[in-house]
């Protein structure tokens, strides 16, 4: 952020041979793109927050009537469809499509492409948001007040079986893009990335620890409040995107100033990242 | 490892103003994205860990409530006070998160709560922190020391949870006499909503022999808080310093 990118030596930027084409970078990261991801993720959020009103006291509370079949058990089907034709359609179309150009990248498609970057994370962010604060939350709310007869109920269906897909999906979709279009990121793994969303994706694999432990139906609360540690552990990785914003700021500082972040360590020496030597040895 | 900085050919900004465009840009996204994934994390660690004693106004005892939630509570303001403060010099992580929650509480109460289980607002509202993240960025730029913060800070966390919510809850712990029965307000609000699965998931509520002493749980919650909030906060600086280690950053491709 500001503060950090202070240390940058903006005059490096005017000394620097001008470019042949002039266009305002200032909105490098797309706001249209954060804008249309975000509507989109809201509108599936939104909506089935809005079916659950319609249809989660009405046809939810038994999950052996039929009408739970109907409107609880097809939409859980339905969702498992169409998440798995998006992961493959999403994910296949931003592996197939990665360009062959990354050795000779200018530096302002690269800057663009990392505005992408930051706009996707954005995106996969405020999909977390939703799984993990509004229906993680509503989740309760329902646990609280209808006897659980069931893992698949209402609020599950949407809070394990939909927000969390989306947001694996959204993860794994920028991810990917970085890999594919980004030098740093496709030479080496960012490790606080990785832990950023491998980390929340791996709550969905606590769901299963989750729901085994419900089974034994009414747990006392020494052992229902422990069932629930491993997803405020894998919550904690969240904490990964501190480190991936620090990786942002030098690389943007790299790419808007030409050189390298630099730091002042002990005896006065000037030295730019360790972590970054690998692009030196490979260039 | 002392080197050159690299150069690239071309910058892609080419003048100071657009730079600075540029960054104040990147600024505005980072709050924003910041903002939604601190509500995110902070609220459901807050839910897994002290959520059920947030939820309910007769579950806001003077015991477990007041203890566990500073306690627990600090953990993640001060690991990203320290990814805040020592990499960007900026003094306002924990109100930041503070209010992150209290906001991620409140629409989460209005939406799902109140319009979706139907509690009333005033038995489902949640308690505030930011005073306490007031206390705790301003002990940090006044001493600019970790370990003071911790020792004056994190006291200063854990004693203002309770003045600070004291104005919200008073009310409701005020006497009633129902059908012969002397109890709080929101023991009366408790009876009056039923909560259908709270076998499942009662936590600890006001369990204790020293209840008898009168107000007393209440100052030693507050003091036990206050020391464990000390030894949480420098603790979890340290994990912290681990998402910002920049040796172990990146990983070699497989």
């Amino acid at each position: 952020m500001a503060t950090a990118l202070n240390r940058a030596r903006v005059g490096a930027a005017s000394q620097a041979p001008p470019l042949a084409t002039h266009s305002d970078e200032s909105h490098w990261i797309s706001p249209t793109l954060i804008i249309v991801g975000c509507a989109i993720v809201g509108v599936l959020m939104i909506g089935a927050r809005l079916y659950q009103q319609a249809y989660a006291w009405t046809a939810g509370l038994d999950a052996t009537s039929p009408e739970f079949q109907t409107y609880w058990m097809n939409l859980l089907f339905g969702q498992f469809a169409v998440e798995a034709l998006a992961a493959a359609g999403i994910w296949g179309y931003v592996w197939f499509s990665r360009p062959r150009d990354l050795g000779r990248l200018e530096t302002r498609e690269e800057l663009r492409r990392f505005g992408v970057f930051v706009a996707l994370v954005f995106c996969y962010v405020f999909a977390v948001y939703w799984a993990g604060s509004f229906f993680g939350e509503e989740d309760a709310s329902w646990h609280q007040t209808v006897v659980r007869d069931t893992s698949f109920t209402p609020s599950h269906i949407i809070l394990f079986y939909w927000a969390f897909p989306v947001y694996i999906i959204l993860g794994i979709t920028a991810y990917l893009y970085a890999m594919t279009r980004l030098p740093r990121f496709a030479a080496r793994h960012s490790l606080p990335w990785i832990i950023g969303v491998a980390g929340p994706f791996m709550l969905l694999p606590v769901v299963g620890l989750n729901e085994w432990a419900h089974s034994f139906w009414i747990l006392e609360e020494r052992f229902s409040a422990p069932v629930h540690w491993g997803f405020m552990i894998f919550a904690w990785s969240g904490l990964g995107l501190g480190g991936l914003l620090l990786q942002a700021c030098d690389y943007l500082h790299e790419l808007t100033t030409g050189e390298a972040q630099t730091y002042v360590v002990e005896g006065g020496e000037t030295v730019i990242d360790p972590a970054l030597d690998f692009e030196r040895e490979a260039g | 490892m002392t080197a050159a900085p690299r150069a690239r050919s071309q910058p892609a900004i080419s003048s100071p103003e657009e730079l600075a465009r540029a960054y104040r840009w990147f600024d505005l996204v980072v709050a924003a994205l910041l903002f939604f994934l601190f509500m995110a994390l902070y609220h459901v660690i807050t839910i897994l860990t002290v959520g059920d004693w947030d939820f309910w106004s007769d579950w806001k005892d003077s015991r477990w409530w007041l203890s566990f939630t500073p306690i627990v509570q600090i953990a993640m303001p001060s690991a990203i006070t320290y990814i805040f403060w020592s990499k960007f010099r900026l003094p306002f992580a924990a109100t930041f998160l503070t209010l992150c929650l209290v906001s991620a509480e409140w629409i989460n109460r209005i939406a799902n709560m109140h319009g979706w289980a139907y509690f009333p607002l005033n038995f489902v509202w949640p308690a505030t922190l930011i005073p306490c993240g007031l206390a705790l960025d301003t002990t940090l730029v006044l001493t600019d020391s970790f370990l003071f913060t911790a020792i004056i800070g994190g006291m200063l966390w854990a004693v203002l949870f309770y003045l600070a919510n004291w104005p919200l809850i008073t009310h409701f712990l005020l006497p009633v006499n129902a059908n012969g029965v002397l109890m709080s307000l929101a023991d009366l609000q408790g009876f009056h909503y039923i909560r259908t699965g709270t076998p499942e998931y009662i936590r600890i509520i006001n369990r204790g022999t020293l209840r008898t002493f009168g107000q007393d749980p209440i100052y030693l919650s507050i003091a036990f808080a206050g020391f464990m909030s000390m030894v949480v906060y420098m603790l979890f600086l340290g994990l912290g310093w681990i998402f910002t280690r920049s040796q172990f950053s990146w990983l070699k491709r497989l």
